[in-house]
C-alpha cells in the first residue's frame, strides 16, 4: 500500500517544479563517478597493505564498501606522511570510527578542530550523542546551525529531533515543519538535507499521515541524488518496516548490503526485517552488525528484545545493561530494561526505571508501547492492553498505542472496543498494513455465526457453521471436562473460539499479516484456528488443533501466563496425545538425527527453538521435544509434578527453581537424564539412520515454518523415492546393510513401485522394525497395507494401517482405506470409530457421514444418526429433499418428533410431492400410513 | 413400491396440467458434440451427448424428436444422425423449425470446446466454427417456440448476450469468454438429466433450472473438494436482459428474475391429459389449488412468524399429501400399467 503512495502527489503544493539544481546534479554525477572509480580500484588493484597512501576518493570508496579498518589505517598512513588533515579526511576517519563503535576515538578526532566552520558540526554532534553526551550534541548542532559550514538545515533538524526525544513535541514540530518549508523553497539540495526532510515528514506523520508519502518521496530523491550513500535506503527500509511492509523494507536494505555487506546499521535493519518475517537468519545478521560495531546501542537493544521474547531474561538484562553503559540516557535501552523488570516481576525496580524515563520525557508513549509489545511476546495480553491504554493516555496521538490497544482488546474478546481503537489508529496512520488488515477482517465478522455451548462461544463462518458446530462443540466440551479434571482448574468461561475458513484471515487475526504457518493460536480466553476448509485435506487435523489450543487456555491461565513457551507448547502436544490415538505423535527423521547429533536444545535454550529457530524445522522439533519432556516428567514423577511446576511458575519462580522444587533436579542434570532417556528410546532408530543428514539437510525442505500455535503437519516428501532405482544394487545394499533404515526403505519402496509386492514385504518390514514411529510419506505401514490388500491378506493390511494411525493424525486416505477394510471384515463398530476420526481431518466427505449415519441407525444410536444426517444436509447435497427426509426419519427415531416434523416440512418445501416425505409427515401428524408399502422409514441405499 | 410407477405417471400428468406450457406441446432436442481435438475429449463429448439424448427418450420424447450431430459418426452410427459441421447444425435448426409448431419446446445442447477471449464467441465444430451471432440468427426461425439453448463448452459465457431474449432459456458453462480452461459443466449437466439426480423437487422430471442448479452445485463441490481454483462459473438467463445469473431463483422469484421460465421447462414429454378420468381431474384441480396456496405461503415466509408459517405449511402439506394419496389410489383402481 505504501509503495503505491509513492506514485501519488505529495499533499503540499510545490511552488515550482522539482528539478535538481544544476550544481547539485553535477555533484551527484561526481559522487557517483568517484564511487564507481573507487569501487573499480578496490576490485582490481587495491593492495592488501598499500605502500603508497591512498587518495581520499579511494578511501571514500573503502568506507562505502565496509572496509572500515582500511579507512582508518590509510588515514593514519596519510597522517604519518605529514599530510595536513583536511575536513574530508576527518569526516572519513570519524565515520569509520563510528561504524566500528570506536566512539571515544571519534570524539578525540575532533580535538582542536572547529567542526562547525569546516562543515563537520553535525557529525560532531552525532558523535557526542553516540556517547550519551546530549548537551555536547546540542552545542555542536547549535554551532553548526549558525556557522558557515553549509549544515544549517541538517543541524536544525537535529536540534528539533533532540527536542522531540525530550518530549518537547511542540518545539520539535515547528522545527520539522521548517524542514518542509526549506524543501518547498528549494533549499534542501543535498542528499543529507533530503534525508532530514524525510525524517521530519516521518515524525510529523503522526499529525498528518499524508506526510508519510512525502517522507518516501524525499528518501527516494535522496537516493537518486547520491546512489552510493546508504543512509536514505536504510531509513527508507526502516519506514517500510514501521508500517509492517517487510518485503519493501528488505528490498531497500538489501540494496545497501549488496554494496556494503558490513554496514552495521543496514545489518541491524535487515535483522529486524528478518525477525519480523520469522527468518531464522535474523540472529546471525544481528550478530554480524555487533561484530562490526559492538557499541551499536540500537543493536544491543534489539538483541535484548529478542532475548526477552525468548524468555531469556538474564541475557536480556545483560545485553541492555551494556547498551545503557554506552549511553546511560538512552530511552530505548532503558525502556527494554523496564520491560525486563516488569516481565520478571520486579515491581519496584520496574517502577524506578519507568519513572526515570518519564522524568526525562514525560510524553514518551513508546515506553508503554514497548511494554505492551513485550507483554504480548510473553503472552500477557491483559497487561499489554493496559500498557497500550497508558500509552494513548500519555499521548493521544500515539497511533501505535491505539493499534496495540485495539489488537489486545480483540485478543481478549472485546471486539467492539478493539475495533473502535483500531479505527482510531487507522485514522491517524492509514499506512499501517497490520491495522488495515485487521479492520478488514473485523468487518467480515458479520458473516460469522455465533454458537453457544456450556463453556464456549464459537464464531464460525455462516457457510460452514451448520456443519462444523456440532463437532466442535462436542469435542471442545469433552476437552474442557478432561482438562478441568487434570489441571484441577476451571478457566473463566465462555472461551471464545474463532474458526476461519481462510487461512489468510486466521493469519491476519493472529499476526496482522498473511503468511503465518501456524494452524491455531491461543490468547488465553480467545482461541483462533483454521477451519478444516482452510487447508487441503490431509494437511491438518482441526480436532487436534482445537484440543492443543484449549490446553493452552488452561496452562496460560493457571499460571497467569508466566509459563515458559516450551512448557505450554509441550503440555499442549502432550494433551493432544492423550486425547486420541495418533494425535500429536509424529516423530520426524530430523528429530532423530538431531538427537543423534546432539543438536536438540537443552531446557535452558528450548524457548529459542520456538522463538528464534536456527533452521525452519526446528520449531516442529521443539514442539515434539517439549511434549516428550512432559511425558518423561509424568512417567518419572507423576502428573502432580507438572502441577507443582505450574504452581511454581505462577508464583514467579524461574525454571531452575521450578525443576528443583518439582523434581529435585538442576537443569543440567535434567538434560542429562532426559537425553539419556531419549537415546535409549530412539536408540534403534538413531543407529538405523546411520549418517543421514541432520536438520540442515533434508528437513530444511519440509514445509513447516510455523510459529505460534502448533506445528503444521503437512505431508512431507517421500525420502525414499524420486530417483530411478538400480534394483540389483539396492538388493545388494539391503543384504549388506540389514540395519540401515534408509536402505531398507528405499529398496522396499523401489520394489513396491515395480509392483513386486511379495518381494517388497521383507525390506519394508525390516524398515518398520528399525524405526517403528516413522509415518512420513513412503512409510512401511502404508505400503505394507497396499501389499497385503493386493495379496488378499486383509487382516494384515488392517494391522498395518492401525499401526500407522497410532502415529499419524492426518493420513486421510489411510483412514478411509482402513475403514473400508474393516467394513469388508464386518467390523462395523471399528469401522465407525475410524470414520469418526476422519471427521477431525475433514468433515466435508458426504460418504463418511452417510456410513456413520447408517451405522448409528442400525445400532440404535439415534443421536449420532441425527448428527450425521444433519451434516449431510449441511453439505448442501444435490438431493436435498431426500437428505432432509432422512434427517427427519433419524429425528423421529431419536424421539424428537417435533423436530422431525419441522425437518420433513423443509423436505416438502423443496419437493412438495415427494411421497416418502409426505407419508412421514402424515405419520407424524397422526394420519398414519394408508397403504401397504408406503410406511415411512424404510431407508434405501 | 409396486404402485409407485403408476402413481408417478399420473402425477406427471397432473403436474403437466399445472405447467404454463400449452397442452399437447411437443418437445424436440438437438444435441451437438463439437470437435474434441483429442481422443479423450471426443469420447467425453460423445458420452455426454448420448446421456442427454437417451435421457430425453427415457423421459418420453419420441426418438424422431431427438437429433444428435456428432464429430465422428463412426463412434455410434445408430445414434448419430449426422456430422456436427456448421452447415449441418444450421440445417438441423432450420429443420427443427419445420418439424415443430408454435408453443413447442425446443432444446439445443452443445458439448465441446469454445473460445471467446479474442474475437466473437464461438463453439468449435469440425470445419468452420459457428459464432454466437450465427446461432442467434438461426434461432429466429424458432421465435414462437420455447427454446432452451445450452452451450456447455469452455469459454461459452459470451453466448448469453447475443442469444438472450424473452421466452428463451440460455445456459452457459462459464461466465465469460475468458474462462477457457477445460470445462466439466457438461458432464454434470448430463448427469442431472440422466436418472433422478437432478430432480430436486422429486416430481419425476428434471427442469432446465434443476439441471443447471445441479451442475452448478457439483462443479462447486468438485473444485472445493479437490482444492482447485474454480475456472468455470455457469450462468442462466431467461428474462431476456442479456445478463445471466449464477444462482437463478425459480418460480418463487418475481417474473423479472432469471430462473422462472427455466423452472417450468422440462426435457421430456408429458402424458396426454385426455387419459384422466373425471375423478382424477377433480383431484388434479384440488392439487393445483393447494400447490398454489403453498407457493403463496412461501412467498410470505419472510414476513410471517416462524411458528405461524410452519403451522400453515404443515396444514397445506398434509392436505397435499392426502390428495396425492387419493391420486395414487385412483391410479391403482384404474389399473394403470406399471412403467
Amino acid at each position: 500500500m505504501i509503495r503505491h503512495a509513492r506514485h501519488g502527489a505529495p499533499h503540499w503544493v510545490r511552488r515550482r517544479p522539482r528539478r535538481l539544481p544544476r550544481r547539485t546534479r553535477r555533484k551527484a554525477a561526481t559522487l557517483a563517478a568517484r564511487a564507481a572509480a573507487g569501487a573499480l580500484a578496490v576490485a582490481l588493484a587495491w593492495p592488501a597493505a598499500a605502500q603508497e597512501p591512498a587518495s581520499l576518493d579511494e578511501i571514500e570508496s573503502m568506507l562505502r564498501t565496509g572496509r572500515y579498518e582500511d579507512v582508518i589505517s590509510q588515514l593514519e598512513v596519510r597522517s604519518d606522511a605529514g599530510e595536513t588533515a583536511e575536513p574530508r579526511a576527518l569526516r572519513l576517519s570519524v565515520e569509520a570510527l563510528i561504524a566500528t563503535g570506536r566512539y571515544d576515538e571519534a570524539v578525540a578526532a575532533f580535538e582542536g578542530v572547529d567542526a562547525a566552520e569546516t562543515g563537520l558540526g553535525v557529525l560532531r554532534g552525532r558523535v557526542a550523542l553516540l556517547g550519551g553526551d546530549r548537551e555536547g550534541a546540542r552545542q555542536a548542532f547549535e554551532s553548526a546551525r549558525v556557522a558557515r559550514g553549509g549544515e544549517s538545515l541538517v543541524a536544525s533538524f537535529e536540534l528539533a529531533r533532540l527536542a522531540w526525544d525530550e518530549g518537547a513535541i511542540g518545539g520539535a514540530t515547528t522545527g520539522f515543519y521548517a524542514m518542509i518549508d526549506a524543501y518547498n523553497r528549494g533549499v534542501a539540495d543535498t542528499a543529507e538535507e533530503l534525508v532530514a526532510v524525510a525524517q521530519a515528514c516521518q515524525l510529523l506523520g503522526r499529525d498528518d499521515p499524508e506526510l508519510f508519502k512525502d517522507a518516501l518521496r524525499a528518501y527516494d530523491e535522496a537516493v537518486a541524488l547520491d546512489p552510493s550513500w546508504p543512509v536514505p535506503r536504510i531509513r527508507l527500509g526502516e519506514l517500510f518496516l514501521e508500517k509492517y511492509d517487510s518485503s519493501q523494507a528488505r528490498a531497500a536494505i538489501a540494496d545497501v548490503l549488496r554494496s556494503n555487506p558490513r554496514h552495521p546499521e543496514a545489518l541491524l535493519a535487515m535483522a529486524r526485517t528478518m525477525a519480523f518475517d520469522g527468518d531464522p537468519r535474523a540472529v546471525a545478521t544481528l550478530d554480524a552488525a555487533l561484530e562490526v560495531n559492538p557499541n551499536l546501542i540500537a543493536a544491543r537493544v534489539f538483541r535484548a528484545r529478542l532475548r526477552l521474547a525468548s524468555e531469556r531474561f538474564g541475557e536480556a538484562r545483560e545485553e541492555v545493561e551494556k547498551a545503557i553503559q554506552a549511553d546511560p540516557e538512552s530511552l530505548t535501552a532503558r525502556t527494554v530494561l523496564a520491560a525486563v523488570e516488569f516481565i520478571e516481576g520486579r515491581d519496584e525496580e520496574f517502577a524506578s526505571v519507568r519513572d526515570g524515563i518519564l522524568a526525562d520525557n514525560p510524553r514518551y508513549a513508546d515506553l508503554f508501547n514497548e511494554l505492551a509489545d513485550a507483554s504480548v511476546e510473553n503472552r500477557l495480553y491483559p497487561q499489554a492492553r493496559d500498557f497500550a491504554a497508558e500509552a494513548v493516555r500519555l499521548d493521544p496521538k500515539s497511533w501505535r498505542g491505539y493499534g496495540l490497544l485495539g489488537q489486545n482488546q480483540l485478543r481478549l474478546g472485546d471486539i467492539e472496543a478493539g475495533k473502535a481503537n483500531l479505527e482510531r489508529a487507522f485514522s491517524g496512520d492509514p499506512y499501517n498494513v497490520w491495522i488495515k488488515n485487521t479492520l478488514d477482517l473485523v468487518d467480515t465478522f458479520v458473516e460469522y455465526r455465533t454458537v453457544q455451548s456450556e463453556h464456549f462461544e464459537f464464531h464460525i463462518h455462516e457457510s460452514e457453521a451448520e456443519l462444523l458446530a456440532p463437532y466442535m462443540v462436542e469435542l471442545a466440551e469433552e476437552a474442557w471436562a478432561v482438562l478441568v479434571e487434570r489441571y484441577r482448574f476451571e478457566p473463566p468461561s465462555p472461551v471464545r473460539v474463532e474458526v476461519y475458513p481462510s487461512h489468510a484471515d486466521f493469519s491476519v487475526r493472529t499476526v496482522g499479516l498473511a503468511g503465518l504457518g501456524a494452524l491455531g493460536v491461543c490468547f488465553g480466553p480467545v482461541l483462533a484456528l483454521d477451519s478444516p476448509s482452510a487447508r487441503q485435506v490431509g494437511h491438518f487435523n482441526w480436532g487436534a488443533t482445537l484440543w492443543h489450543e484449549l490446553a493452552h487456555t488452561f496452562t496460560l491461565l493457571v499460571t497467569d501466563a508466566k509459563i515458559p513457551r516450551w512448557f505450554t507448547e509441550g503440555l499442549s502436544v502432550f494433551e493432544e496425545r492423550r486425547a486420541r490415538p495418533g494425535w500429536g505423535d509424529d516423530v520426524q527423521v530430523p528429530f532423530i538425527t538431531s538427537l543423534r547429533d546432539g543438536e536438540l536444545l537443552g531446557i535452558a535454550e528450548l524457548n529459542d527453538g520456538f522463538m528464534r529457530p536456527k533452521f525452519p524445522n526446528q520449531i516442529g522439533l521443539s514442539y515434539y521435544q517439549a511434549s516428550l519432556i512432559c511425558d518423561w516428567i509424568e512417567e518419572n514423577y507423576g502428573f502432580d509434578a507438572i502441577l507443582v511446576m505450574l504452581a511454581g511458575y505462577r508464583e514467579g519462580k524461574n525454571t531452575e527453581e521450578v525443576f528443583q522444587e518439582a523434581m529435585g533436579l538442576t537443569l543440567s542434570s535434567f538434560d542429562e537424564r532426559f537425553f539419556e532417556h531419549l537415546r535409549e528410546r530412539f536408540g534403534t532408530a538413531m543407529a538405523a539412520l546411520g549418517d543421514a543428514p541432520g536438520p540442515g539437510g533434508e528437513a530444511a525442505e519440509d514445509e513447516d515454518g510455523s510459529g505460534e500455535g502448533g506445528p503444521s503437519r503437512a505431508p512431507r516428501r517421500n525420502l525414499f523415492a524420486g530417483q530411478t532405482p538400480d534394483l540389483s544394487a539396492l538388493e545388494e545394499a539391503a543384504k549388506e546393510n540389514p540395519d540401515d533404515f534408509r536402505i531398507q526403505m528405499t529398496y522396499g519402496n523401489a520394489l513396491f513401485a515395480e509392483e513386486r509386492y511379495a518381494e517388497a514385504e521383507a525390506p519394508l518390514l525390516r524398515g518398520r522394525d528399525l524405526f517403528p514411529e516413522f509415518v512420513g510419506p513412503g512409510n512401511a505401514y502404508t505400503l505394507l497395507a497396499e501389499i497385503y490388500r493386493e495379496l488378499e491378506r486383509d487382516n494384515e493390511a488392517i494391522e498395518a494401517l492401525e499401526s500407522l494411525l497410532q502415529h499419524n493424525e492426518t493420513a486421510w486416505d489411510e483412514h478411509l482405506a482402513l475403514a473400508d477394510l474393516l467394513a469388508e471384515a464386518g467390523r462395523s463398530e471399528d469401522e465407525a470409530a475410524i470414520l469418526e476420526r476422519t471427521l477431525y481431518i475433514s468433515p466435508f466427505d458426504a460418504d463418511v457421514h452417510r456410513r456413520l449415519a447408517e451405522f448409528a441407525s442400525a445400532e440404535g444410536r439415534f443421536d449420532i444418526a441425527v448428527r450425521e444426517r444433519a451434516s449431510l444436509v449441511a453439505l448442501d447435497p444435490p438431493d436435498r429433499a431426500d437428505a432432509l427426509y432422512r434427517l427427519a426419519l433419524a429425528e423421529r427415531d431419536a424421539g424428537r418428533a417435533g423436530q422431525a416434523r419441522r425437518t420433513v416440512l423443509r423436505a416438502l418445501e423443496v419437493a412438495p410431492g415427494y411421497d416418502p416425505a409426505q407419508e412421514l409427515l402424515l405419520d407424524l401428524v397422526g394420519k398414519g400410513p394408508a397403504r401397504e408399502g408406503r410406511q415411512p422409514g424404510v431407508e434405501g441405499p | 413400491m409396486k404402485r409407485r410407477g403408476a402413481a408417478l405417471a399420473l402425477r406427471l400428468t397432473v403436474a403437466g396440467l399445472l405447467s404454463v406450457a400449452p397442452l399437447c406441446a411437443d418437445t424436440h432436442l438437438l444435441v451437438v458434440a463439437g470437435v474434441g481435438g483429442e481422443e479423450a475429449y471426443t469420447g467425453r463429448f460423445h458420452l455426454w451427448s448420448t446421456r442427454v439424448a437417451d435421457a430425453a427418450i427415457a423421459a418420453g420424447l419420441p426418438s424422431e424428436n431427438v437429433v444428435y450431430l456428432g464429430e465422428r459418426e463412426d463412434l455410434d452410427p445408430e445414434r448419430i444422425n449426422g456430422r456436427s459441421t456448421g452447415e449441418n447444425v444450421l440445417a438441423e435448426i432450420a429443420a427443427l423449425a419445420d418439424r415443430s409448431s408454435a408453443g413447442d419446446d425446443v432444446w439445443i445442447v452443445l458439448f465441446g470446446h469454445g473460445s471467446g477471449a479474442a474475437g466473437p464467441p464461438r463453439f468449435n465444430l469440425p470445419g468452420r466454427d459457428l459464432v454466437a451471432d450465427e446461432y442467434a440468427a438461426a434461432l429466429e426461425q424458432l421465435a414462437d417456440r420455447r427454446v432452451v439453448f445450452i452451450n456447455a463448452s469452455s469459454a461459452s459465457g459470451g453466448f448469453i448476450g447475443p442469444l438472450s431474449r424473452e421466452g428463451r432459456v440460455v445456459i452457459t458453462a462459464t461466465k465469460s469468454g475468458g474462462q477457457s480452461n477445460e470445462s466439466l459443466f457438461g458432464g454434470y449437466l448430463a448427469e442431472a438429466f440422466d436418472g433422478a439426480a437432478g430432480d430436486a423437487n422429486k416430481d419425476g422430471r428434471t427442469s432446465a433450472l434443476e439441471a443447471f442448479a445441479f451442475a452448478q452445485r457439483e462443479i462447486e463441490r468438485y473444485y472445493r473438494q479437490n482444492g482447485l481454483l474454480r475456472t468455470e462459473n455457469g450462468l442462466l438467463d431467461d428474462d431476456g436482459d442479456g445478463m445471466g445469473s449464477p444462482e437463478p431463483v425459480g418460480v418463487e422469484a418475481s417474473e423479472a428474475t432469471d430462473g422462472r421460465l427455466a423452472s417450468l421447462v422440462y426435457l421430456g414429454q408429458e402424458a396426454q391429459p385426455s387419459t384422466l378420468t373425471a375423478e382424477t381431474r377433480e383431484l388434479a384441480d384440488r392439487r393445483a389449488g393447494i400447490q398454489r396456496r403453498i407457493d403463496e405461503l412461501r412467498l410470505q415466509r419472510e414476513t410471517l412468524d416462524e411458528e405461524v408459517y410452519l403451522s400453515e405449511l404443515q396444514e397445506l402439506m398434509v392436505e397435499l399429501a392426502l390428495v396425492d394419496r387419493e391420486l395414487e389410489e385412483a391410479a391403482v383402481d384404474d389399473g394403470e400399467p406399471e412403467p
